[in-house]
């Protein structure tokens, strides 16, 4: 899969990476069990310190996206396993909340908004019926 | 004075050069021009085409004069290493000095006309390990390896029998011109030579393995195909002159073994082919190929996104030649304009493996002293 970052964004860099693989897992661009760069080598491609890509490695490590072994080194989570339970359902709730006041006061409708909401639900599903 | 076969040999090597030289603008990545971050469409604008048609008449104006310079000093000196390593060095610098005005001119044009302005600057990276699979083994270089063996077992067996004296240094026809007693280091001068030719073109396979792939972001899957095909091809072109220049020492040290008698024809044509091969070569792959392969031909479905531009980082580039960004990770890296790789002198491993590098060039010169 292709990561496409753009350094004077006001996303921070950890979080343009982290969000690219997570949404890539759920197009099936990226395959459970499937291999990621190394720290270094990812660094060393997009050109930023190792720290950031770590930084990602763990986070996604901690919310299971991937699993990290000494030997085989960063790895899709084969086993992923993810329920959309009652904590979650809220801050999904809240989350959206948020974006959707933003996208209210700039004027963007709610047709729009369902419009775009199937677009992007589309692109996960037609990837995994795939 | 210039006999004809030495004629004949400097254009095998001159003529090449040359074209090089007019050709270096045409070889780099298809988002650069003169090293300086331009989209591919703008290439085409009238002041730029100025600028590469001046590029190039100052080129051939310094070219001409440069080996001029060195046929004038060939009427003095008749080392084959002086006039041939003299006139590449020349050559060098002259491309280089060349480049770095056209290389300023540009910035100065792409700041006034603001070509970059309204695209969005993207780094893509693939995370797809597959694609990383493409490269020739490392178990290919057996077959240099073989071929450096087999010379220096022959050395070894044959050393008992050498006589007291073993020649040094042999003209451009074979005449020796230097003697030396016999010794490990006479003997085995050339077999050392042929080792270090060894060990280096396998370091630079290593880089061409490390050195990072710049990815167009406004055709990533071209891009990376195309990465591809230039990793296996430069690789090939390494692996086949490591295997031909080792072929050639164990030539002239079969020679200096006198397993073999040469004629005084044969000595220079096989002298020519030393430079010219591996000239030739670069000529050939970087025609079919460019430095990251642009001008490989992909057949692809890809649809074109022109408002995407790699990062620009024009701003790391001292003159254009040199890389400084102590932000960035990565130790090799393509060359900015021409062929080939170089580091990240802001990174102290980059600064360490340069020194090293210096150091075994110097050795080598003083060596072969």
């Amino acid at each position: 899969m292709f990561l496409s970052i753009a350094f004077e964004s006001d996303i921070p860099l950890y979080q343009q990476i982290k969000n690219q693989i997570i949404t890539g897992i759920a197009q099936g661009k990226l395959k459970p069990g499937e291999s990621l760069p190394s720290v270094r080598q990812l660094a060393a491609d997009i050109g930023i310190n190792f720290h950031t890509v770590n930084k990602v490695y763990q986070q996604l490590k901690q919310e299971s996206w991937v699993v990290i072994h000494r030997k085989s080194g960063v790895i899709i989570n084969p086993d992923l396993n993810l329920q959309a339970n009652e904590p979650y359902r809220e801050s999904l709730k809240d989350t959206l909340e948020v974006l959707f006041a933003e996208a209210y006061l700039r004027g963007v409708t709610l047709e729009e908004s369902q419009q775009l909401l199937k677009t992007i639900y589309q692109s996960y599903v037609q990837e995994v019926s795939k | 004075m210039i006999q004809s076969p030495i004629l004949i040999q400097l254009m095998i090597v001159v003529i090449p050069l040359y074209v090089l030289g007019m050709l270096l603008p045409e070889f780099t990545r298809s988002t650069l021009f003169f090293g300086v971050t331009l989209p591919h469409e703008i290439h085409r604008q009238p002041e730029l085409l100025q600028e590469k048609k001046q590029y190039r008449f100052r080129f051939t104006l310094l070219f001409t004069l440069g080996w001029l310079l060195m046929m004038a000093a060939s009427r003095v000196t008749d080392s084959f290493d002086v006039l041939y390593g003299g006139g590449v060095i020349i050559t060098i610098f002259m491309l280089s000095g060349n480049y770095v005005v056209t290389h300023n001119r540009v910035k100065a044009l792409k700041a006034q006309h603001q070509w970059t302005k309204n695209l969005k600057q993207r780094v893509v990276v693939d995370t797809s390990q597959e694609n990383r699979s493409h490269y020739l083994s490392y178990a290919w270089f057996v077959l240099p390896g073989v071929v450096t063996l087999i010379t220096w077992l022959m050395s070894v067996s044959a050393y008992p029998q050498l006589p007291a004296l073993l020649p040094r240094q042999t003209d451009f026809g074979g005449q020796v011109t230097q003697w030396a007693v016999k010794g490990f280091g006479s003997a085995f001068a050339l077999p050392m030579t042929q080792l270090g030719m060894l060990a280096l073109f396998f370091f630079i396979m290593v880089v061409i393995r490390k050195a990072r792939k710049v990815i167009d972001p406004s055709r990533p899957e071209v891009s990376v195909r195309q990465h591809q095909a230039a990793n296996r091809r430069w690789s090939l072109y390494i692996l086949g002159t490591a295997t031909w220049m080792v072929v050639y020492f164990a030539i002239l040290q079969a020679q200096l073994l006198q397993l073999i008698t040469m004629s005084v024809t044969a000595h220079y044509v096989v002298h020519g082919l030393s430079f010219a091969v591996p000239l030739l070569g670069i000529f050939v792959v970087a025609w079919f190929t460019g430095q990251s392969a642009g001008r490989v031909k992909v057949e692809t479905s890809e649809n074109t996104d022109a408002s995407l531009l790699p990062v620009d980082d024009d701003q790391y580039w001292k003159w254009g030649l040199f890389y400084y960004n102590p932000s960035d990770p990565a130790i090799w890296i393509e060359k900015r304009f021409g062929i080939g790789w170089t580091l990240n002198f802001a990174n102290p491993l980059a600064v360490g493996v340069f020194a090293v590098l210096l150091l075994v060039i110097a050795a080598g010169i003083l060596f072969d002293l």
